[in-house]
């Protein structure tokens, strides 16, 4: 993965890192809150030798209260120190309760230890530090004093008072908020690019040419009235009858020497709106004034007939199977009459051998006779053989995948298929792409655009 | 019951044939309710028009339900000696105009003959469309106007006017309360008196 598809990654799930830094943010707030605040009072308490009286001793001196100061450290957060301080002040506390409050480090490379004591009141750990300190001074001075001797070598001196401290050690709620949020948009974002990886889905358009090895012709952005009713008005202004338009010019453009006039709609898996790609089409291509035959030739579920509210019950196996003639079965659509559809008629067991029959070959040529443009909504190309036979019987064979549902395997895999039978893709429409995505933006189908020309100048 | 040999006797009228489920409720009133209607219309000459029922899955040789009897009596039809017919081919190919209670029966005609996809109608559709063919005068001649089965064509050009939906179908009354026989039969009266105007009209020119 490349910086650009990273990138991409990111700008198509940037939800992800903002839902991230949201959350952060929400459950650092939360654990500042639930804290309680407390307060922690400092002492610094210097260790040094009494009896020197020349530099050499005062840094032998020096050396011995180094090495001693470890042992006071750990003498400060003893239990003794702190059952002392504790019957000192009365506190109501244990003294292993208290031991856990205090925190005392020598500073290295030097005689002096700090000691830290953290309380909810920052009065009691005042008083508490004070205690500790003296207490200290007392513990070393009786420790050190060696037996017979009036005096101890070693002398602790508080040198830093308690402080009484201004605002509480802990919780910090600045730290907690942008620990917070850079872990949520860290984590956020890797979700995002991960999530990306893990896609195997199609997006682009570019790679799907690629992938099918056609040209892409047409963009149908999503649309729920489209897919509530299954039909545009070719008429209409709106977004999907517009990028309908685009998809019968662009067709026209296609091989202009040998125009492909028969054309198969079919799709790797099934719901990847082939039908409605072939319904809407040939709408487009009958208002654009052309003479169009739409055949529902998916004989497992067709969907033609009822989509557009015709009769159904007699159609094309009819008409494989000797049982009616073409014209007996096909309907009429719309008001000028450009369009007929034949439907799929009974259901049959063969669907496979009847759609590559010779009679299907025969078919399709009496009705490129009669007509610019056939079209036929055809099974998808993996699941079943079915449309695998037909493909060769028709001019070209266009693709209706679906954005961010068919994948790439799946493309690929559909294009070897018709390579193998020797078919010929002729173009791929991607299809239900969602609205906000930046392909819509690419190919202008830009709302804003749209609704304010006038602004784009700038 | 006639064997069906014996409807093909030359006959220069038009056939009507009703179709439902078990041609002893819908269809069976549609086809007295329609005897009496083209009586009313056409005095003597109403022979000439043939009025045949039959069922997708009939009760074959049974009567008519009761319940669709005492409703075709009050509406001024005749119940008397009928019997239930399962529906064939034949009945088909020899009927001008198909008209089925449902787009389901609609379906079960054409499965048995695609050629009457453009005869074939639900009665509802039919009403429908017939008046489509008042509204603009001259926008859905087809060839063919002359034949019997003139009407039918026309009226199937008709049908791109309009989609074909639930609205479509006169819902079975079997297994229903009285109440459900009675909003059937008088579906079927409602939708039968257009369609049959144009009959009479389409043999009288």
């Amino acid at each position: 993965m490349d910086f650009g598809e990273m990138v991409r990654a990111l700008r198509r799930g940037w939800w992800m890192p903002a839902l991230g830094l949201l959350l952060g943010g929400l459950a650092a707030a939360a654990i500042t809150l639930m804290t309680t605040a407390v307060y922690t009072s400092h002492t610094q308490l210097f260790v040094s030798t009494t009896d020197s009286s020349s530099t050499a001793e005062v840094f032998q001196g020096n050396q011995f209260a180094e090495k001693r100061i470890a042992s006071y450290a750990e003498l400060l957060t003893s239990q003794e120190l702190a059952a002392r301080v504790v019957a000192d002040l009365g506190l109501d506390l244990t003294p292993g309760e208290l031991v856990s409050r205090i925190d005392a480090a020598p500073v290295s490379g030097t005689v002096v230890l700090d000691v830290g004591v953290t309380d909810p009141s920052p009065e009691q750990a005042q008083r508490i530090a004070r205690t500790v300190a003296d207490e200290f001074v007392t513990a070393v001075e009786e420790l050190e004093t060696p037996a017979g001797a009036l005096t101890s070598p070693v002398k602790v001196t508080v040198f830093g008072a308690a402080d009484l401290p201004g605002s509480p050690s802990a919780p910090q709620p600045v730290l907690n908020l942008a620990v917070g949020l850079v872990i949520g948009v860290g984590v956020g974002a890797a979700t995002a690019v991960v999530r990306a990886r893990l896609d195997r889905s199609v997006k682009d358009p570019d790679e799907v040419a690629d992938l099918a090895g056609a040209p892409i012709i047409g963009v149908v952005l999503r649309d729920d009235a489209l897919e509530d009713d299954h039909r545009i008005d070719p008429q209409s202004s709106g977004r999907s009858a517009e990028a309908y338009r685009h998809l019968q010019t662009n067709l026209q453009f296609l091989d202009v020497d040998t125009p492909p006039r028969v054309l198969m709609v079919s799709s790797a898996m099934p719901s990847e709106g082939k039908t409605t790609v072939a319904v809407n089409l040939a709408l487009s291509l009958a208002d654009a004034g052309k003479r169009v035959a739409l055949i529902e030739a998916d004989l497992r579920r067709p969907r033609v007939i009822s989509y557009l509210g015709l009769v159904d019950g007699a159609g094309l196996t009819n008409v494989l199977t000797g049982q009616a003639q073409v014209e007996e079965v096909e309907q009429p659509y719309g008001k000028d009459g450009a369009l007929v559809v034949v439907g799929a008629g009974p259901t049959a067991p063969n669907p496979a051998q009847l759609l590559a029959s010779g009679a299907m070959r025969a078919l399709l040529e009496e009705l490129r006779a009669g007509h610019d443009y056939v079209i036929l909504d055809a099974p998808p190309l993996l699941p079943v053989a079915d449309a695998t036979g037909l493909a060769v019987l028709v001019d070209g064979v266009l693709l209706s995948v679906r954005h961010g549902n068919t994948t790439k395997e799946q493309v690929q895999r559909t294009r070897a298929t018709l390579d193998r039978v020797g078919a010929r893709t002729i173009g791929a429409v991607l299809n239900i792409v969602p609205v906000r995505d930046d392909i819509s933006s690419a190919y202008g189908y830009d709302r804003e655009y749209a609704a304010q020309p006038a602004s784009s100048a700038g | 019951m006639t064997a069906p040999g014996a409807e093909s006797v030359p006959s220069p009228g038009y056939r009507l044939l009703f179709v439902c489920t078990g041609n002893i409720c819908r269809s069976a009133a549609a086809e007295r309710l329609a005897r009496r209607q083209l009586e009313a219309l056409l005095g003597a000459a109403a022979a000439s028009v043939l009025v045949h029922s039959a069922g997708t899955r009939a009760a074959v040789g049974s009567a008519i339900h009761p319940d669709s009897a005492s409703v075709l009596r009050r509406l001024g039809g005749d119940d008397e000696q009928f019997t239930a017919r399962r529906l064939r081919r034949q009945m088909v190919t020899e009927a001008d105009l198909v008209l089925t209670m449902t787009r389901e029966h609609r379906q079960a005609v054409l499965g048995l003959e695609p050629r009457a996809l453009s005869r074939t109608f639900t009665l509802r559709e039919a009403a429908d469309l017939v008046r489509l063919l008042d509204a603009p005068p001259g926008t859905t001649r087809t060839a063919g106007d002359g034949g019997p089965r003139g009407l039918a064509l026309r009226m199937a050009a008709a049908r791109r006017l309009r989609t074909s939906s639930a609205e479509d179908d006169i819902v079975d009354p079997m297994g229903g309360p009285p109440e459900a026989h009675r909003r059937a039969g008088e579906s079927i009266a409602e939708c039968l008196g257009p369609v049959l105007d144009h009959v009479v009209r389409h043999l009288g020119s």
